[in-house]
């Protein structure tokens, strides 16, 4: 038996394999995912803001813009050499946001730190922000430019808060400020006291070399094999319309259109791995191996399970994108939202997603393949208790 | 033998089988005319389980086919009027997916059923490229892979040439010959002649006939 | 014509369970657009990303800090800080309840006091890093920098003043001075003074994502048409084609049908649009205030995407043999194209290459078309390029037809 199965299983793949069209369509796959590590490599950022510092003999506005312009991440920022260059650029949304930076900021944020803020030059605030439309992610920018302008002040309120103190006020105030400026020089620590990890993951991980653009591909790959499921599921539909399984023994007809299920969803999930291997994702070669073999059983199990109870055409390629759809916005491929748990557990693609770095999670994969295969079977057993409507097959 | 019981369907609130009962022994084969649209292949697929009943009953040998389906799976082998076959794998493919193995279907080759239809002709042909007696033959191979007793064969001839008709013809004396029980639908008065016993399926109804050779009898009969 | 009316009919046949199927894609969609657009409304003006802290909390001093972020500082518009066992936050992350969560290490606060800097670890979710991971490294970084340098400014305090010999008081000194960092860390935001220039629309957030889920949905029910126009046998369009139906003749009934099946379709996704996003409390901006004769000129102003979706749909259809051929290379191609277009991130967060790349695709042209209808701008030039790709895709199609025809 196991050797007719494999037999059926090689010729139900020979059969998909023998149209060249379909090899290059599934090769699309890795080429699509090598063209986006492409474009990852490409300069990309979520913002871009614009700087101009007023003309000033103090050079501290220029060395913020410098500091601003060599911090690598998703913000981009960009010297703007006059306001109203800058104003146009925000206007015409050539850029997100712009940032005044006042002259002589030494003395302003001098005059801060002993809490003096008539100076201001901007209604009573230090810095301009021009945008069209405040959001989070210009506030999170504005947090980085905090952090640009923050060492100074807070060297400012160091040497000020030591000015006040009674046991030096007799010390002169440039020795006292030369002095601490020193010790702060000393003291200072350039490395982040944050890491990073994955749940369950004892190292941190290495955030660094990668791309926001790139953080999908994992998710549309597992929608892709979702799709191959899918369409081999609408092609077992019109195989069954023309009676391709009725010379099936008894009993074994689920067991074929399952293989008939698992033919294509495996040719997509071969696909899928090599894509994920260029993915720049991939993790270690066996553990991405198992999973990818477990979201292709499991992504069969899901589509005998429709095409059982789903069988006119018309409305299962409709049914289709709803389940691409509903895939792609529940489970975390752009992005992860929180309840709606009793549908994400239905989906295929939700336990491999979050099993990449839980155990918890692939023993819910696990469960999953094992549950929704065997609902399939189940349910294919009672349809051999009562008898399905079948079609007379008659060539009109 | 069989003996079908009070076989009965309705489209809706059309009748197109009506309490039909038929006895057929071991080693004869049915004939059934009738015009297009009368309820043949409905009949057919009837017996075959491919269509849930209305009513009736279908005994082999004192069992009820519709109701020991693994027995019916057995026992019954149907060609339908299309072909069912997969069009991108050859015939040598199609074959092995019915058959237990490589050994049986080249058993059945060189002196068995397949010998009869002439499979070997076309062994390495894509169902895409054959012709239409190609596939029917194939088919009828495919639909015997399990050696059933009882063949349902939805005009089996339509649209062959004479020699591919002669193989199905050879074929279905053979197994007639060991003892099988064959039902066929039928348009061609070449198949005539192959039936023992003929029934015209008019309104629902089995009406008997015995074909004389004349056949615009026959059409004012349908 | 006759084959038009053919192919209409094939399609209106089908229609009814693609009907009701879209009724339920529709709702779902709409459902999960309105829970998005309310979600997007409400993080623009109080977003809450949760996140658990675990660990060594019980230190005084970290605790005032936690109350204070909690009380003072402007990011608790933006998160909320909750303590919690490790385990706990494992089994909230998983069940996506918080955000991540942060493990401070044991002696913490008396790490950062002699200099040690013990990490806090930022524990990401189950699925790989995404876009909330990266901008959460960089505020990382920047909350890194402010303690770090805080640290900097009260070490040259204590260092001066032991070098002083004033170090008698030196703990209530340290304290008062991380006091008086906090009342410059905490009210940050009084910095900057928002300006907003007289500037052309911008399109909002919740703007955007309908324009981008309106047209993919326009592509993936249209590619549910698959089965009606993937053809693997074409004697039916050789005998046509006899007849005096050639393959140009052939392909415009069917791209006109396909075009058919979609319209059904916006019909409906039109009425859900009028059902979701009208009345008193509009989630989009643009549409405020507008009235019933304003959204059906847009619902009409949008069907531009039907003849538009439709020719590259049916295109793709031409270019399969199978129906699984077919589905498999639609579905990557709308994904595809629909992600370099700006329909899942925004085109912004992409190269300048691709954006201008983008904007001669078809997708990338009608996103840019749907926003200039919505923001009320001119938009001749998409129009125009939308006609070019029709009669590209068109003209290819029967190239395609052409061929298969002839054997």
């Amino acid at each position: 038996m196991a050797k007719k199965l494999m037999i059926w299983y090689a010729l139900l793949s020979k059969r998909l394999f023998v149209k060249p069209s379909f090899l290059a369509i599934l090769l699309l796959a890795p080429l699509l995912t090598a063209g986006t590590m492409l474009l990852a490599d490409a300069d990309a950022h979520i913002l871009r803001i614009a700087v101009y510092a007023e003309p000033s003999t103090d050079m501290l506005g220029e060395r913020i813009i410098d500091d601003l312009t060599a911090i690598d991440g998703v913000v981009k920022y960009e010297p703007y050499s006059s306001e109203e260059e800058l104003r146009r650029a925000v206007g015409e949304s050539e850029a997100d946001a712009g940032y005044l930076l006042p002259a002589g900021l030494t003395e302003l944020l001098r005059e801060y730190a002993a809490g003096d803020k008539s100076g201001f030059p901007y209604d009573g605030h230090l810095i301009r922000v021009v945008t069209n439309r405040d959001n989070i992610q210009l506030q999170l920018a504005r947090e980085q430019l905090y952090s640009v302008l923050y060492p100074h002040i807070s060297e400012m309120i160091s040497e000020q808060f030591t000015l006040e103190q009674d046991d030096f006020s007799g010390m002169s105030e440039d020795a006292v400020r030369r002095s601490v400026e020193a010790l702060y020089e000393q003291m200072h620590v350039d490395e982040s006291i944050f890491q990073f990890a994955y749940i369950g993951e004892e190292t941190p991980a290495d955030l660094d070399n990668i791309s926001y653009l790139t953080s999908p591909l994992r998710g549309l790959l597992s929608l892709f094999v979702l799709l191959t499921g899918l369409a081999s599921s609408l092609y077992l539909l019109q195989d069954r319309k023309e009676g391709r399984f009725e010379w099936a023994r008894y009993g074994y007809r689920p067991v074929y259109e399952w293989l008939s299920i698992l033919s294509g969803t495996a040719a997509g999930g071969a696909a899928a791995y090599l894509a994920l291997f260029f993915s720049g994702t991939f993790t270690a070669w066996g553990e991405e191996l198992l999973l990818m073999i477990l979201l292709v059983f499991a992504v069969t199990g899901f589509s005998s399970i429709l095409s059982r109870i789903i069988r006119n055409m018309a409305v299962f390629g409709t049914c289709i994108p709803l389940v691409l759809l509903i895939s792609a916005a529940l489970t975390p491929v752009f992005a992860s939202f929180n309840g709606v748990m009793t549908i994400k557990y239905m989906l295929p693609t939700f336990c491999y997603l979050n099993s990449v770095n839980s155990m918890n999670y692939r023993v819910r994969l696990l469960l999953y393949v094992l549950a929704v295969n065997g609902l399939y079977f189940l349910l294919s057993a009672l349809r051999n208790v009562i008898p399905p409507a079948g079609r007379v097959y008659e060539k009109p | 033998m069989i003996q079908i019981n009070d076989l009965s369907r309705c489209f809706g609130k059309k009748q197109i089988l009506s309490s039909i009962s038929l006895r057929v022994e071991d080693g004869m084969c049915v004939g059934i005319l009738g015009q297009n649209g009368s309820g043949k292949s409905t009949m057919l697929s009837l017996l075959a389980g491919t269509l849930p009943r209305g009513s009736g009953e279908f005994f082999h040998d004192g069992t009820d086919l519709f109701k020991d389906r693994k027995r019916h799976a057995a026992c019954v082998g149907y060609v339908p009027q299309g072909t069912p076959l997969i069009e991108e794998l050859n015939a040598m493919d199609n074959l092995r997916l019915w058959y237990s193995g490589s050994r049986e279907i080249r058993k059945e080759l060189e002196s068995g059923l397949l010998a009869i239809l002439g499979i070997s002709d076309f062994l390495k042909v894509p169902v895409s490229h054959m012709s239409g007696g190609m596939k029917k033959r194939l088919s009828i191979g495919c639909a015997a892979a399990h050696h059933p007793r009882i063949l349902l064969l939805d005009e089996p001839s339509a649209a062959l040439d004479l020699i591919c008709k002669e193989r199905i013809a050879n074929y279905l004396r053979v197994f007639k010959e060991n003892g099988g029980i064959v039902i066929l639908t039928t348009h061609d008065i070449q198949e005539l002649p192959l039936c023992d016993v003929l029934y015209i399926l008019k309104e629902g109804r089995l009406v008997p006939y015995e074909y004389d050779g004349d056949y615009h009898h026959l059409a004012g009969q349908l | 014509m006759k084959y038009l009316s053919m192919q209409i009919k094939r399609v209106c046949r089908a229609f009814p369970a693609i009907l009701l199927t879209a009724l339920i894609l529709a709702g779902a969609l709409g459902l999960l657009a309105y829970l998005q657009t309310v979600s997007a409304s409400e993080s623009e003006e109080n977003q809450k990303i949760t996140l658990a802290l675990v660990g060594d909390t019980d230190d005084s001093y970290l605790g005032l800090g936690i109350d204070l972020l909690r009380a003072m500082d402007s990011s608790r518009f933006t998160c909320t800080l909750i303590e919690m066992s490790e385990e706990d936050a494992v089994d909230a992350l998983e069940r996506q309840e918080i955000y991540g969560y942060l493990r401070i290490p044991d002696n913490f606060i008396e790490s950062v006091v002699y200099g040690e800097n013990a990490k806090v670890t930022y524990v990401a979710g189950t699925s790989q890093y995404g876009i909330g991971v990266l901008l959460a490294r960089e505020l990382a970084d920047c909350v890194s920098i402010l303690l770090t340098e805080t640290q900097s400014g009260i070490y040259a305090f204590r260092s001066f003043s032991e070098q002083q010999g004033a170090d008698g008081d030196l703990w209530s000194d340290i304290y008062d001075m991380n006091m008086r960092y906090f009342q410059y860390v905490l009210p940050r935001a009084e910095l900057y003074d928002i300006d907003t220039p007289d500037s052309s629309p911008v399109i909002s957030v919740q703007g955007y994502y309908v324009c981008a889920a309106l047209l993919m949905f326009s592509l993936f029910l249209g590619a549910s048409g698959g089965s009606l126009f993937i053809r693997g046998d074409y004697s039916l369009h050789r005998m046509l084609a006899v007849r005096g139906t050639g393959a140009v003749q052939q392909v415009l009934a069917e791209y006109v049908s396909c075009c058919f099946l979609l319209f059904l379709n916006y019909v409906v996704m039109a009425s859900a649009f009028l059902l979701f996003f009208t009345g008193e409390d509009n989630l989009i901006p643009e549409l405020e205030g507008a009235s019933g004769m304003y959204l059906v000129r847009l619902v009409i102003s949008f069907s531009l995407l039907l003849p538009a979706a439709g020719a590259l749909l049916y295109f793709l259809f031409q270019c399969a043999r199978s129906l699984i051929s077919g589905m498999i290379l639609t579905f990557l191609c709308v994904i595809g194209l629909g992600y370099i277009s700006g329909c899942f991130y925004p085109l912004s967060f992409f190269p300048e290459e691709i954006q201008r790349a983008a904007s001669v695709l078809p997708t990338g042209i009608l996103m840019e078309y749907m926003q200039d209808v919505l923001l009320g701008r001119s938009s001749g030039l998409p129009v125009l390029l939308s006609v070019v790709w029709i009669v590209l895709f068109v003209a290819c199609a029967c190239l395609i037809r052409r061929r298969r025809i002839s054997g």
